[in-house]
């Protein structure tokens, strides 16, 4: 997919104004961190803690052996029957699985949710190659419907509200009117029942892979992720390099965090642990099984500063902590990852100069750390990424002013007793009902301009010290 | 070069900080519950099942238990099924004959029930695990609409750890035999409308346990 992150601003805008959207987002996003907080503090919240530290250590110790431990996954999936591919970037990913297409001859594909895939853009490849794809989670259906990308990590359509799902379902399906969410998911349920039966091949991503046993893990909610990986022919499972885990005893401790940030549920409904084809003494499950290690810009973020974020598991948690994401949904980032983690990849997989907003989408609150199951350090690395703005001269040019103005008057003692005054009179002068004229308006927009005091904070101290 | 080739050597002249091994003295479990009795797993798991919607059941005797299988059948006359000797509920072949009710393989999607058997079962979370293979068919937990699992009480485990663990100990051959295990923790469920949870998108609605001695 391109970035449209440079529009950040005005999108965010638009979205601000947007009611029905605000809303949805808002009563979904405080569900969902009210759910995480529950869950991960199950046993107390100091257990909580301790728990979030387990897994945050188990997925940095295997970060730092990386390349050991995908050739040991690569290794026990070949055991086991999987065949393995690497691919360094989306159009390498997508080739191969267009060949892999071509060679089992299929026309019909079923996907259970990936984001990989859809930071690669893999739909509108093999639509190219005229091979149908459908979108099986309930929410990636509705997304494909109506031509739109996902909002949230975890749950794509939440900035929609039922009614406008359900308009969806009577414009471009034949349901009939109703006001029922549960006939809706029935309506769609045997749409896609049929797609599943009738589908050549499986597309997945990976939420884990186990390198000491060569398992392909996946965790859903509705089990179109089991329909994918049993009924098709062939499955494909695209997975992004920096999933890979060290052990089983790992997995049972990642597995259960990304299910209890993501959307307070102690572990997901089904969790699958793939093996590869099906043996020979069972009927079910398909006759091959490929795995793609994608690339696509990890190696690199792992050779940078950077290289902590590739813990991130994608639980969206940080996404349902964050305040400016209540306010303005997941749209705006521009790309596929939204949110404080898609403020950090979206810059760093795609380059800074066609991201230049997202680093500054934040108030740097630190909720996201807080929440987050591998304790990925997002505020640092957004105050990093506009460091590196900066240097690479990508920064409105006004600030390198105003921040040079601001040094000049904070390291003397004079100018910046004379500024604040000045400043305490001009602004006391031109903020009528608190609102700022142009082209100082931009400010209190949306924000209150606060009256100066009437003495400054240096002033009262220089006279308490005299009246002592 | 390969891309594999590229890959690994982009990362192997990459140097990633291993973390202090300090930080991780004990290994934990998620939901520990330090000397739990064989009831409190039992009653643990019961909890767990229900508040995901659940059904359990715990007959006294297997003609119950039989009883209980057929009174969720219901009118239905064809329905699918593990290998009975995979389900521990000696009887239920014969039964089900008996009442002209015929298990079927056939992917057909008019199919109401299927019943299996669960390898192991996990308290802290009220899960069953299903092994695939062999005459354990996964699409008869999965294309039905009503799951129905038959299993021993003594084979609930207190969570995924302590199961993960056993494993291990048994060199994982049974585990990597499969093509794929299942954990199932309740019905099949979505959010996606509006956050409404909405029970049975695309694996069954309705999961009966029963719990046999």
């Amino acid at each position: 997919m391109k970035t449209q992150s440079n529009h950040f601003v005005r999108q965010s805008e638009r979205n601000i104004q947007d009611k029905g959207l605000s809303t949805a987002v808002k009563k979904a996003t405080r569900k969902a961190f009210e759910g995480r907080l529950k869950a991960m503090g199950e046993t107390s919240i100091e257990h909580g803690e301790q728990i979030r530290m387990q897994a945050a250590f188990v997925k940095r110790r295997v970060l730092a052996d990386l390349p050991y431990f995908l050739e040991l996954a690569e290794q026990r999936m070949i055991e086991n029957g999987m065949r393995v591919l690497w691919a360094r970037d989306g159009e390498e990913a997508c080739q191969q699985v267009l060949e892999i297409a071509s060679n089992h001859k299929v026309a019909q594909v079923v996907k259970s949710k990936s984001m990989l895939t859809e930071e690669i853009g893999l739909n509108e490849s093999l639509e190219k190659s005229n091979i149908s794809v459908v979108e099986t989670d309930l929410g990636e259906y509705i997304l494909q419907l109506n031509g739109e990308w996902p909002s949230h990590i975890v749950t794509p359509v939440l900035h929609k509200t039922k009614e406008s799902i359900r308009d969806l379902f009577i414009d471009k399906t034949d349901m009939p009117f109703t006001n029922d969410s549960r006939q809706i998911a029935q309506h769609a349920r045997k749409i896609l029942r049929n797609a599943f039966l009738k589908a050549d091949m499986g597309i997945t991503g990976g939420n884990f892979v186990i390198a000491e046993t060569g398992t392909l893990c996946l965790a859903t909610n509705e089990g179109n992720g089991r329909m994918v990986t049993s009924l098709p022919r062939v499955h494909v499972a695209l997975v992004g390099i920096e999933k890979v885990v060290a052990t089983l005893k790992d997995f049972a401790t990642l597995t259960q965090a990304l299910s209890r940030s993501a959307t307070g549920q102690k572990i997901t409904v089904y969790t699958s642990m793939i093996h590869g084809p099906s043996r020979p003494d069972e009927a079910d499950g398909p006759e091959s099984v490929y795995v793609i290690f994608v690339d696509n810009g990890r190696s690199n973020i792992y050779a940078s500063k950077y290289a902590e974020v590739l813990a991130c598991i994608r639980c969206g948690a940080c996404l349902n902590a964050c305040p400016v994401y209540h306010q303005i949904g997941g749209h705006p980032y521009g790309w596929v990852y939204p949110g404080p983690i898609g403020s950090i990849i979206t810059p760093l997989l795609n380059g800074l100069e066609n991201a230049s907003p997202l680093p500054y989408a934040s108030s740097l609150c630190g909720a996201c750390k807080t929440a987050c199951p591998v304790d990925i350090d997002i505020p640092a690395m957004l105050v990093a990424l506009r460091n590196d703005l900066i240097e690479n001269g990508l920064s409105a040019g006004v600030m390198d002013f105003v921040m040079k103005t601001w040094m000049g008057m904070m390291t003397s003692k004079s100018l910046y007793s004379f500024s604040g005054k000045a400043a305490s009179l001009i602004f006391n002068k031109l903020a009528i009902e608190k609102i700022l004229p142009s082209p100082l308006n931009g400010w209190t927009k949306y924000r209150q301009f606060p009256e100066f005091a009437k003495k400054p904070f240096h002033a009262i101290w220089e006279e308490r010290g005299k009246k002592q | 070069m390969s891309s594999r080739q590229v890959i690994l050597k982009t990362l192997r002249e990459a140097s990633f900080l291993s973390p202090d091994k300090n930080l991780l003295s004990e290994y934990r479990h998620v939901t520990p519950m330090p000397g739990a009795t064989r009831e409190a797993i039992l009653v643990r798991f019961v909890q767990e099942a229900v508040a995901l919607g659940v059904h359990i059941y715990r007959p006294d005797h297997p003609s119950e238990a039989i009883r209980i299988v057929l009174e969720i059948i219901g009118n239905e006359k064809k329905i699918m099924a593990w290998d009975f000797s995979h389900i521990l509920l000696p009887g239920l072949s014969n039964e089900l004959e008996k009442e002209r009710i015929k298990v079927v393989e056939e992917l057909d999607p008019s199919i109401e029930i299927g019943i299996t058997g669960a390898d192991v079962a996990l308290a802290s979370t009220g899960t069953i695990i299903l092994f695939n293979g062999g005459g354990k068919l996964s699409r008869v937990s999965l294309l039905p609409q009503k799951h129905i699992a038959i299993f021993r009480e003594d084979q609930i485990l207190l969570d995924f750890e302590t199961w993960v663990q056993g494993l291990a100990a048994d060199k994982m051959d049974v585990f990597r035999k499969t093509n794929s295990i299942t954990a199932i923790s309740g019905p099949s469920r979505t959010a996606d409308i509006a956050m409404e949870q909405i029970i049975g998108m695309h694996g069954p609605g309705e999961l009966h346990v029963i719990i046999v001695q």
